[in-house]
């Protein structure tokens, strides 16, 4: 049976169109780039405070 | 009973897909192009002993393409986005990867909470570690962790996954 990352990686070559929906639809949720100050928390180890941001689109310190 | 495709039809058919799977994994527009030609290759090589009645000519294909990835990242030893261990044998997932299955996927994601799909696509799909989704979805890496395991266990109760 296949794994769910093996699915996933078929769907690359497949394209399911309603696979894909979904995918597009959390795409648009989410930048697939991580700013400066996020990538240094990606760093951080066990920070278990998150800070909080307003948009994410938004990494300028004001 | 599903038609018999020829050569001709089948690159017809599965070019696009193969070069949007490889252009997936790799930049370089030159070498995606190489590896296209590899890729139509190995199938027109072996394709008279393919057994179309048996075995899902998509799946076949996409198998083929899949494996000349590996070797490509091999060659060049660089960091490889499918490891050597996820090789498989070109008969190995007949039945198993199709339209068909793609669709329970879709079906069964549909059911998730927003946010634990989102998880799931951002870290199967688009291959983000749990720490990045973590920053992504403003939440903690902990919490993150839960989540997914919550959206593995609602998947399983959908699909059976190994």
């Amino acid at each position: 049976m296949a794994s769910l990352k093996e699915l996933f990686d078929y769907q690359k070559f497949g394209h399911n169109p309603r696979l894909d929906a979904l995918i597009r639809d959390t795409e648009s949720r989410y930048s697939m780039t991580l700013g400066l100050d996020d990538l240094e928390l990606v760093n951080a180890a066990g920070s278990p405070d998150m800070p909080r941001k307003s948009s994410l689109k938004d990494n300028s310190d004001k | 009973m599903s038609e018999v495709l020829t050569y001709e039809q089948v690159y017809n058919e599965y070019h696009k897909k193969v070069m949007g799977y490889i252009r997936s994994k790799i930049s370089n527009s030159y070498d995606a192009e190489d590896l296209l030609s590899t890729v139509f290759i190995k199938v027109f090589e072996k394709f008279e002993t393919f057994d179309q009645s048996k075995a899902s000519i998509s799946t076949w294909v996409y198998t083929v393409a899949r494996n000349t990835l590996i070797d490509y990242f091999r060659v060049r030893k660089v960091h490889e986005e499918i490891s050597e261990e996820d090789i498989v044998e070109e008969d190995a997932y007949q039945g198993i990867l199709d339209n068909e299955t793609l669709e329970e996927l879709a079906a069964s994601l549909e059911k998730l909470p927003e946010r634990e799909r989102d998880l799931i696509i951002l870290h199967y799909y688009k291959g983000l570690q749990l720490k990045e989704i973590s920053i992504m979805m403003k939440m903690s890496y902990s919490n993150c962790k839960i989540v997914h395991n919550k959206a593995l266990m609602r998947l399983r109760q959908y699909m059976t996954f190994e």
